[in-house]
């Protein structure tokens, strides 16, 4: 039994025996994919597709290649969970996907118990990165309540330094830069400056560097 | 000795004509020396004897044949023949004589030492002047290189014929391998349904599940049937075909070919096509050839470049013509020209052979093979195939 619970499983996949088996596969395991001819096809319902999500994808799809819808999904949609199908042993194919971020890379005729475990395992990672967009999009929205000055000050304090220290080299007082970090954890609803760490760098900001490794080599 | 040309003296006068010279035109000692210096053997037979006996022969077929004139002259050309001359043709000889016609033909004769040679006969009669035949003269040129040379080339054209069968089944493989994938992946899936539908007591899934099954089972049997067609090698067949039909099973065969290299193909087929008379094989193995060259020709344009391969079948007066239509980088009018020549190949890969063997095959079914630049980019390959008589 797969367990889907509020995971979307979509299946594009151009044959329409393979289609219509691997659904009925999936139904008999208790969840119901939607199922896409092409990629073009997908790509008109992907706006429409919200929430954890699972691809199990052919590679050899007429037009777009599922290769091709892979990398574009990476690009638009990277928490959608992509498991591929193929047809041969299209090594070189398996690599690259796997290195783009693919789950899994199952060759057709594919077991039961192997498509299973692999969609398990997406379902799981679709979760994981559902749950994760999410906290990401909340942290961005409380750093946009920060102000400029707020959010230099904010660079300094995730390198670990004292208010004396940050006074020192933003050029203002200690009590200043004291009321500028109650504001910072109070806007960014962090309890620790370990929790403002992980924050920023889901957000991909960096710590500020002290002034004397700032100089350049 | 030179292979000569045996068509050289088809348009020689009737020797009728000359027998009835005046006598002023040509003086006998000259005509006597002149047959004595011709190259082809040449011998004249008593047409009023039945036993045909020979009254002349040239120094020249003594040379050909290896019996001196004394031992020739008085029998008849019977003791030229041998085990393996062709009872067939000493048949048409004969008829064609006794009607008083002229035979021209090639026959397997033996000299006195034993050693076959292939003689390119002609024989004509003589008549006297009230039109009744007197005489028959044999003109006799040995075309034994000749013949050797054609059966060489037949046998090297049917052994390229069989390079590029094997080169293309080899090209075929991966995709036919992809086809049986196909409906085997979608066979295991719904089985593994079934048995869990089955436990659930779902009797209708089931029931959808071995259909399904049972359909796919036969969809794979039809991809194995179509190759091991292929691949057979089996006399030359002659069946009414439809070249739309035939067309279509060439593009299923090479839909996974396609669809790596990118390119999408479209068949247009008009509704009333004429059958053709040929063989599945064949006849698919030439659109087939088309096809490929097609792909790889595009295949080796830069990305972005558009692909797409059309193939038109449309009846043409009681016949079809067929075209395949790529959108590749096309030729030139001295790539076009050097297109039919033996090894030419602008592929890394390429024997050459794969146009040649096209020809030869659509040549067969008594077609022509054209090709054209597109107006746009690209080549077009036209096959143009005679329809089979109505049944």
């Amino acid at each position: 039994m797969i367990i889907a619970d509020g995971v979307a499983l979509f299946l594009v996949d151009d044959d329409p025996s393979v289609r219509n088996s691997l659904t009925r596969l999936l139904r008999a395991e208790g969840v119901e994919p939607t199922a896409f001819a092409t990629a073009e096809e997908f790509m008109a319902f992907l706006p429409s597709v919200s929430g954890p999500s699972c691809v199990l994808l052919d590679i050899g799809l007429p037009g777009e290649s599922g290769l091709e819808l892979h990398a574009r999904l990476q690009d638009l949609r990277p928490e959608l969970a992509v498991v591929f199908l193929t047809g041969h042993g299209d090594v070189p194919g398996a690599v690259e996907s796997m290195k783009r971020g693919a789950v899994d890379f199952l060759l057709k005729p594919v077991a039961a118990a192997t498509l299973i475990a692999a969609l398990s395992r997406a379902i799981e990672r679709a979760r994981a990165a559902s749950v994760e967009k999410s906290a990401r999009h909340d942290v961005a929205l409380r750093y946009g309540r920060l102000t400029p000055r707020e959010r230099e000050v904010l660079t300094h304090v995730i390198a670990g330094k004292r208010n004396k220290v940050i006074a020192a080299e933003i050029g203002t007082t200690e009590k200043t830069v004291k009321v500028h970090r109650g504001r910072i954890m109070e806007k960014m609803r962090a309890r620790s400056v370990a929790e403002l760490v992980r924050a920023s760098d889901r957000l991909g900001i960096d710590p500020a560097p002290s002034p004397a490794r700032a100089k350049p080599p | 000795m030179a292979a000569r040309s045996p068509t050289r003296k088809r348009t020689a006068a009737p020797v009728q004509a000359r027998a009835q010279a005046p006598a002023h035109a040509l003086d006998e000692r000259l005509k006597a020396a002149a047959l004595d210096v011709a190259d082809d053997g040449i011998v004249i037979s008593d047409a009023t004897d039945p036993e045909a006996p020979i009254v002349y022969v040239s120094p020249s077929f003594e040379r050909l044949v290896g019996y001196p004139a004394r031992e020739i002259l008085g029998t008849n050309c019977r003791m030229v023949q041998g085990p393996a001359t062709d009872a067939d043709t000493v048949r048409r000889i004969a008829i064609a004589l006794q009607q008083g016609k002229v035979f021209q033909g090639e026959i397997l004769n033996y000299r006195k030492d034993g050693t076959p040679f292939w003689n390119f006969l002609r024989i004509a009669p003589i008549r006297d002047a009230a039109g009744k035949v007197t005489h028959h003269v044999g003109t006799q040129t040995d075309v034994t290189e000749l013949h050797l040379a054609r059966e060489r080339d037949k046998e090297l054209e049917s052994t390229l014929a069989h390079a590029s069968r094997v080169r293309t089944v080899a090209a075929l493989g991966a995709s036919i391998a992809h086809e049986v994938n196909q409906p085997l992946a979608a066979i295991v899936s719904n089985a593994e349904a079934a048995l869990r539908f089955l436990d659930a007591g779902d009797t209708g899934e089931v029931r959808e599940a071995l259909e399904a099954i049972a359909g796919d089972g036969r969809r794979a049997g039809g991809i194995v049937l179509r190759a091991h067609r292929l691949v057979r090698k089996q006399p030359v067949q002659a069946e009414r075909l439809d070249p739309a039909h035939v067309a279509a099973e060439v593009l299923t065969l090479t839909r996974t070919r396609l669809r790596h290299a990118g390119v999408k193909p479209v068949l247009e087929a008009g509704e009333k096509v004429p059958r053709v008379l040929g063989d599945p094989i064949q006849l698919h193995q030439a659109i087939l050839n088309l096809v490929m060259n097609a792909i790889e020709a595009m295949e080796a344009q830069p990305p972005g470049v558009e692909r797409s391969l059309r193939v038109t079948v449309a009846p043409e007066g009681e016949g079809v013509v067929l075209r395949v239509i790529d959108t590749g980088p096309g030729a030139d009018d001295e790539a076009i020209a050097r297109m039919f020549h033996t090894f030419h190949t602008t592929k890394a890969r390429g024997t050459g052979l794969g146009l040649l063997v096209t020809r030869s095959l659509v040549e067969a079914h008594e077609g022509r093979l054209e090709v054209s630049r597109n107006p746009g980019r690209g080549l077009a390959f036209t096959i143009h195939l005679p329809g089979a008589r109505p049944r």
